[in-house]
């Protein structure tokens, strides 16, 4: 039987695939874990109501929860309780953010490549439904910051 | 959590009616709003189109997942294989896009409906109901700035820019009854705690809120309480076409799995 920490450990491998360098876990959307046996149980907590990567991260859950030893069978929960909310990315998410060029969430985003605080909000609108698209005064380049949720 | 679980027959029969109602409204809406993609007057907003879209049909589909667990068919069915007759959306929201001034106010006005709306449901008991409002509150909000940031930059845009708004808030306002009109079974929802007030009751402060947003800008919002009644399946032809498009993949194979 395995433990919640191993699933959790597990589950750290699984990303969002609009942002490869950040884990499931850190983006905060892995909620309950319950385990009886050899049966896991995850919830998962839907991000942006319109976000088409659900589908795929609830499949790569289920996927590699049964990987793990002593696992038999799978089930993951859509919940919308508690709600989630950008809050709930962890700090090391938010570097991991950071890194991919991505503004973290929060009131005037410092420019993720030049650190300037000179940005402007061009659209909350981005490529993404999860992403602003800002300006940066100093260096001049577009970047995107993930909208406060 | 499944909703309405323990209400009586004709109680969940009433309240499907209810979530269906503000399903419709989003899931019209969100079409119209894809039919700007590529069309908008700026690639910014072929983009805060489609974005918002997406939110749209998402809110729809949670809702109408609930119209299911009250005893309906499911999602795609539901969106899918109506007839115009059997749409509870307010007739506002099948109206054509017209020019960029109708659908930016269109929006701005239904923005500052559904903000009423989602905010009184969160007094509901139905904890699902709750949960669902909250989830399409926190990414509504991003659609009121925008309306509301657009209106604000056309209202500077001189006369022509005025004339058109004016013009386009007289026609949303001629269509405006339809989103709170009394309904006969709302008294029972709210006896039954499942909503914190009758939606009708929601007309007065609907309409404040309007005029107090276009009032600054010398625009005036004066809806009467007539005109058409969605909610009774009364629809005009502009909706029958926007079925035809938005179910035509569906209708090919309706039992096909994507
Ligand atoms: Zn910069």
């Amino acid at each position: 039987m395995p433990s919640e920490t191993e699933v959790r450990t597990a589950l750290q491998a699984v990303h969002d695939p609009e942002i490869p360098v950040l884990s499931i876990v850190d983006l905060g959307v892995v909620s309950a874990i319950r385990i009886s046996g050899a049966d896991v149980e995850v919830d998962i907590l839907p991000t942006f109501s319109g976000c088409p990567a659900l589908g795929f991260m609830t499949e790569a859950v289920r996927r590699k929860v049964a990987e793990l030893p002593g696992v038999e069978a799978v089930k993951v929960r859509l919940c919308l309780d508690p709600a989630w909310d950008t809050s709930r990315i962890s700090a090391r998410g938010r570097l991991a953010l950071q890194s991919f060029g991505i503004a973290p969430p929060g009131d005037a985003p410092a420019c993720p490549y030049c650190g300037s605080r000179e940005t402007r909000l061009a659209s909350s609108f981005g490529p993404t439904r999860c992403r602003s698209v800002y300006y940066c005064d100093s260096c001049r380049n577009p970047f995107e910051q993930m909208k406060a949720l | 959590m499944e909703i309405g679980r323990d209400l009586d027959g004709g109680l969940r029969a009433v309240l499907r009616e209810y979530v269906l109602s503000l399903a419709d409204d989003e899931l019209v809406l969100g079409h119209r709003d894809s039919e700007w993609c590529a069309f908008a007057p700026l690639i910014e907003e072929d983009v805060a189109f489609a974005s918002i879209a997406q939110d749209e049909i998402a809110h729809a589909q949670m809702m109408l997942g609930m119209v299911q667990d009250l005893g309906g068919p499911g999602p795609d069915a539901l969106a899918f294989g109506r007839a115009s007759s059997a749409m509870r959306n307010a007739v506002l929201l099948e109206r054509p896009n017209g020019d960029w001034a109708y659908s930016l106010t269109r929006h701005l006005v239904y923005d500052i409906a559904d903000d009423l709306r989602t905010e009184a449901l969160l007094r509901s008991r139905e904890r699902s109901l709750v949960l669902v409002a909250e989830r399409m509150r926190r990414e509504e909000r991003y659609h009121l700035e925008h309306g509301r940031t657009w209106v604000r930059a056309l209202a500077h845009g001189g006369r022509e820019a005025l004339l058109r708004l004016q013009h386009a808030l007289d026609r949303v306002a001629a269509d405006s009854f339809d989103l709170f009109r009394p309904i006969a079974w709302e008294g029972a929802l709210v006896r039954a705690g499942i909503l914190a007030e009758e939606p009708s009751r929601l007309w007065e402060p609907f309409v404040a809120r309007v005029q107090a947003e276009v009032g600054p800008f010398g625009l005036t919002f004066t809806p009467g309480r007539s005109g058409p009644h969605g909610r009774a399946g009364e629809h005009t032809p502009d909706l029958d076409g926007l079925l035809r498009t938005m179910g035509e993949v569906w209708r090919s194979d309706p039992h096909a799995i994507w």
